[in-house]
């Protein structure tokens, strides 16, 4: 389809970059007339970001399955789910934003939000790339606002150190990432994951071989993107030193834009052709095996000992990117689907996490878990709850969405047949339990000292907690809708 | 209301539990009452239960099933059979009576009682569930508010006693929830439903992984249970907890442990069960008699060692427990029906240990046997009433206890002689560990430091006599009981010998 | 481009790299950036892409280096910055992996047959056919990057921006 055909199938991006210019150019509007302070960036931001996910709603009705743009987007159900999902995640991060301390107290608000939109967009293009030269381009455009936004609190020197060694390790990545992307289009002599596809099937075994480094290669851009072992390194220094909301946009949106790049780089680009270890003739599947059960256990094992209340679910994000990576490892549709279903299940339990973490942050002033001692007896009895809920939930404990989430993911691994992976999975589920209930047992079991002051929270901040909450809990028990929903999503495009 | 009792019964209390977090926290009186008025419902729905339910059916009664997550075959299938009805029936029981003896909790009444309700809706929806999946749901549904029960409202290590138990109990159901994906995806069709997976696995799964799958369902109850070697969190819990959290630990949450395995190892796996295992023996053998017995002599010799009454209870518990695994694993009529007989009996007389150590422990604050001294001519109701539970869990004739442990040591004396007469034989160690503790502790020379100790209430006799009435009737008349259990237990037992019949184990052959 | 003329160039090329990154002097550093980029516009000339060629050449080499080297002389980082030198062990351990991942990849590649080039479209390289290309079928990429590039201004004002 060309560019102009495209057009109608490209709502939600051309709604975002409408959105960008017209906060940049609120942005200079207000500087032009003296105006320091405004809510009114965010606001429009707020409205961007909605207005994006009305145009993807629409194209979730839209049953066409095309390229877009000549060969670089695909328009797809799987798409139009993580458009949709990302769209969530960038308007919860806005509306965070407006809620934080953090964020209001800084003078450049204009260009914050101007970056946080445009980090949405670079996330959606991500999810429909289908060409090497578009999911390079996006993903380096995702990387470079997410960099800009960790290292937005330009007068905190944990903010500033954790943007440069995002982009120190981020330049790694991708370094290796587009250099493997070179190899596969001199194998391979196409850009699209249709042409990637056909040109695997006309390789000889030396050259299958040389693919295989290639994908090796790739991997660690995406593993960078999705905070998978050994490419997580980052993670816990950029999700502590960055403002809270970009943390949590960073371990919902950016995580998910990850698995949609990964996911449609080996289903279609690399599997499209046959199963992907016919194809390639490479122990793919041990290799993603062994990611996938380091990245569950390393992640939850560095968690076990953190005292920083976003470090903490830094490593646990970590983690939920090994089970989700068991999604992955399952190399078939029911695999795709369990990981759409986990990541919707993830985006409401972490967002949630992540929210009061900042409503605490805002109303103490510290992130670290000393200060949650005995928040529920001192007037936090509220957030506490919420907290213990996304937490239980991550855990995987019923009646949540995580435990159903998690559920479907070891579910297709079993169906597969990889139980001893899907062992690893439940036993790291007991060991995260013991961090996720270290905070809620600080937050119940322990009193309050002398020196710990009550604490206040205005209901109507507590609004989008409670809301989160409440789909935490009605996920874990009415879950059969969003099924449907990831079932039609997960049949990805494949030429 | 005939179809939809069940349902009642699990969601009743939760409906309390709504009501209660909508009360204001000071009103502590309301808060209270509002959480016995939550129990009345499912216990006299289980009076109910008695009263219609078929003994002779061994199929599921009071039956009530639709589609829950139709894509995966999920359901909402909840019954009762001879193997649970006596378990709802004593968790109503019990829940009623606890609601009372938590009458002395000050610290977040609302959320103690509101967890509470919590914890009924858990564990009475586990006893009932039939669909695998619904199972779990529930099973894990008890572990948070337990976690909290013992961790905000318990004694001073209560934070250590509460996680342990917390992860020791995921730890063991997790390996459950990976066995519950195998069968799903190994039927075919795709089921969760526990009465039907039986038939639809029979010969899908090798034997080899059958047992491998019977063990990872078998860690999973042990701990529950707890056997030997996964009772380390018990003590720590039991002691923790306030009383009527360790009633309810020690009187209904160890019977799901004996529960699941009837139910689900038995019922779902049952050629694995007599499966030979090792030594030539079967896996029953080793897992169950031989671990059982175990338990019985182990719990015994730490319950002698106890300074502290609510752990010599604690541990009398691990003792009593392995009664239960021993007759199970008998195969025979009367030891599989003593020991489900064993899981009430148990629940009965411990419910009433734990309340006698919580009365004793709200008046002098600690609980060390030797603290005390000649109690007896002090509180003489109290000691009387102590007096006869301790002889009850003794297995005194006459008392429930007798009944059920003679079953289970008959049952099991024609397939284990070895082990029975080790089991027979621990019966010594439980009554000196009783008498030792009993005679420490109200007899000889009363001790000065509580010669103004305030006698039982009327509140606390209230939580106890039902109990005792209990234990009196089923030690001289156990057939009513019996007579509800046995069909389906026979039958289950009938289950599992078929499913090894071919060829006939030699592992169970009498040695 | 004949294997000899490639191989000394890829040397060339290499050795100018790690000189940017290796030398104490940013000055140095700057100016072996500007060879690092003249040698890489030899390689797009091999391969038929003048355009390119002339483009890294007047804007990279031209324009970003210079501007380079006016901060810096602007800083005044004349002197060569002391820095934590990395110890022994560490250089090693680096220069090891750097020549195993080589290893690896000469293995990979050596036993892979070379596809014979393509032959070149008409007007293979010059401007009117890049433009061609560059608005029609590599539309969406060119407009993102032009995107990317305002997003990447705003962000390096908001960074660097003294107000407040």
């Amino acid at each position: 389809m060309d560019a102009t055909q495209s057009l109608r199938y490209f709502g939600p991006e051309l709604v975002l970059t409408a959105a960008i210019m017209a906060v940049l150019a609120l942005d200079l509007g207000l500087t032009a007339r003296g105006i320091e302070r405004s809510r009114w960036p965010g606001i429009v931001a707020l409205a961007g970001a909605a207005a994006a996910i009305g145009s993807a709603v629409r194209l979730l009705r839209v049953p066409a399955r095309e390229w877009l743009f000549g060969r670089m987007l695909v328009f797809d159900g799987f798409s139009v789910y993580f458009k949709v999902l990302l769209g969530l995640a960038l308007l919860a991060a806005v509306w965070m934003s407006l809620g934080s301390r953090e964020v209001r107290g800084q003078p450049n608000e204009g260009e914050y939000f101007t970056l946080l939109l445009s980090s949405g967009l670079a996330m959606l293009l991500m999810a429909a790339a289908a060409n090497l030269l578009m999911a390079y381009l996006s993903l380096e455009f995702a990387s470079l606002t997410s960099y800009v936004l960790t290292g937005f609190l330009r007068h905190n020197r944990r903010s500033a150190e954790a943007a440069l060694k995002y982009l120190i390790y981020g330049g790694v990545a991708s370094g290796a990432m587009i250099y493997g992307m070179s190899w596969i289009f001199g194998l391979t002599g196409s850009m699209d994951y249709a042409g990637i596809a056909a040109g695997i099937a006309q390789l000889d075994d030396p050259s299958r071989g040389a693919f295989f480094l290639a994908l090796v290669l790739v991997l660690a851009g995406f593993g960078y993107k999705v905070a998978s072992v050994p490419f997580h390194m980052w993670a816990p220094d950029v999700y502590t030193g960055a403002p809270i909301p970009v943390t949590a946009f960073l371990a919902v949106g950016s995580k998910a834009a990850g698995f949609a790049m990964l996911l449609r780089f080996f289903h279609f680009g690399v599997g499209a052709a046959g199963p992907v270890g016919a194809v390639t003739r490479v122990p793919l599947l041990q290799l993603g095996t062994l990611l996938c059960a380091a990245t569950m256990t390393l992640g939850n094992l560095a968690a076990l000992s953190q005292q920083n209340m976003k470090r903490l679910l830094a490593y646990s994000s970590i983690a939920h990117a090994g089970y989700a990576l068991l999604g992955f490892v399952v190399f078939a549709d029911a695999g795709v689907q369990a990981v759409l279903f986990y990541l919707t299940v993830y985006y409401i339990m972490n967002l949630g996490a992540f929210w009061v973490v900042m409503l605490i942050a805002n109303a103490t002033g510290h992130e670290d878990l000393p200060s949650y001692r005995g928040l529920a007896w001192r007037g936090g009895a509220l957030p506490a709850l919420a907290l213990a809920i996304f937490l239980f939930s991550l855990a995987g404990l019923p009646p949540l969405a995580g435990f159903v989430g998690k559920f479907y993911v070891f579910g297709a691994g079993v169906e597969r047949g990889l139980i001893a992976l899907v062992v690893v999975g439940v036993l790291n589920s007991v060991v995260s339990l013991y961090y996720y209930v270290r905070v809620v047992k600080t937050m119940f079991l322990d009193e309050p000292r002398a020196e710990d002051a009550p604490v206040h929270f205005a209901l109507n901040d507590l609004a989008a907690v409670g809301l989160l909450s409440a789909a935490t809990l009605v996920l874990g028990i009415r879950f059969d809708w969003l099924l449907a929903r990831v079932e039609t999503a997960r049949r990805i495009f494949a030429g | 209301m005939g179809h939809n009792v069940l349902s009642l019964m699990i969601f009743i209390p939760l409906a309390g539990m709504v009501v209660i977090l909508c009360l204001p926290s000071r009103a502590h009186g309301v808060i209270r009452w509002m959480g016995v008025a939550a129990t009345v419902p499912p216990l006299l729905m289980s009076v109910w239960l008695l009263e219609h339910f078929d003994p002779q059916t061994t199929a599921p009664q009071f039956v009530q099933r639709f589609a829950w997550i139709p894509a995966y075959h999920i359901n909402y299938f909840v019954g009762i059979d001879g193997i649970s009805i006596t378990m709802v029936v004593l968790t109503a029981l019990l829940c009623f009576l606890c609601m009372f003896a938590s009458f002395g909790i000050e610290k977040a009444v609302k959320g103690y009682f509101a967890l509470f309700l919590l914890l009924e809706t858990g564990m009475i929806g586990t006893f009932v569930a039939l669909d695998f999946f619904l199972f779990f749901v529930f099973w894990e549904l008890m572990l948070l508010p337990m976690y909290f029960l013992i961790g905000v409202w318990g004694g001073p290590r209560r934070e250590y006693a509460a996680i342990k138990f917390f992860l020791y109990t995921l730890f063991g159901s997790v390996l459950m929830l990976v066995a519950i994906l195998y069968f799903y995806f190994a039927a075919d069709p795709h089921s969760f439903d526990m009465t039907q997976l039986g038939a639809l696995l029979a010969k899908k799964i090798p034997l080899d992984v059958q047992v491998l799958l019977w063990v990872a369902l078998f860690i999973g109850f042990a701990i529950k249970i707890p056997a030997f070697p996964f009772h380390t969190w018990l003590p720590d819990a039991h002691v923790e907890a306030p009383t009527a959290i360790s009633v309810i630990l020690a009187g209904i949450l160890l019977k799901m442990g004996t529960y699941g395995i009837l139910r689900i190892n038995y019922g779902i796996l049952p050629a694995a069960t007599l499966a030979p295992f090792w030594g030539g023996h079967s896996v029953a053998f080793w897992l169950l008699a031989a671990l059982g017995t175990l338990n019985i002599v182990y719990g015994a010799v730490c319950a002698m060692a106890q300074e502290d009454l609510k752990k010599l209870v604690a541990y009398s518990s691990i003792s009593h427990m392995g009664y239960v695994m021993l007759g199970m694993a008998a195969f025979t009529p009367q030891g599989i029906n003593g020991a489900v007989l064993q899981m009430f009996n148990h629940g009965t007389i411990t419910a009433m240990l734990f309340l006698l150590v919580g009365v004793i422990y709200d008046r002098a604050h600690h609980r060390q046997i030797s603290g005390f001294g000649g109690l007896a001519s002090i509180v003489p109701v109290y000691t009387g009433v102590t007096g006869f539970a301790f002889f009850a869990a003794m297995g005194l004739p006459g008392l429930s206890a007798f009944i059920s442990e003679a079953l289970v040591l008959l049952g099991a004396w024609q397939q284990y002689p070895g082990l029975t007469i080790v089991a027979a034989s621990a019966v010594i160690l439980t009554a000196g560990y009783l008498l030792w503790a009993l005679q420490r502790m109200y007899l000889g020379q009363p001790n000065e430091k509580y010669l103004g100790l305030a006698e039982i209430n009327g509140r606390e006799l209230f939580t106890l006599v039902p109990l005792a009435a209990i234990v009196l009737f089923l030690g001289i008349y156990p057939t009513p009981i019996l007579n509800l259990q046995s069909p389906a237990l026979l039958r289950l037992n009938e289950q599992v010998q078929q499913a090894a019949a071919p060829p006939p184990p030699d592992s169970i052959a009498a040695r | 481009m004949t294997a000899p003329v490639f191989l000394l160039l890829a040397v060339l090329v290499v050795a100018a790299a790690l000189t940017v990154v290796a030398h104490p002097s940013p000055v140095y550093s700057a100016c072996a950036l500007v060879v690092t980029l003249f040698l890489l516009s030899v390689f797009f000339v091999a391969l038929d892409a003048q355009l390119v060629a002339v483009l890294q050449v007047i804007v990279y080499a031209g324009a970003i280096v210079v501007l380079f080297l006016f901060v810096i002389m602007l800083l005044n980082l004349t002197q060569p910055e002391s820095r934590p030198t990395a110890g022994v062990p560490v250089v090693a351990v680096a220069v090891g992996g750097g020549i195993g991942i080589a290893a690896l990849v000469a293995a990979a590649l050596r036993r892979v047959p070379p596809a014979g080039a393509p032959a070149l479209p008409e007007g293979f390289g010059d401007t009117a056919a890049l433009a061609r290309r560059l608005f029609t079928a590599y539309v969406l990429p060119f407009e993102l990057t032009s995107v990317l590039l305002l997003v990447a201004i705003v962000g390096a004002v908001g960074l660097a921006s003294r107000k407040g």
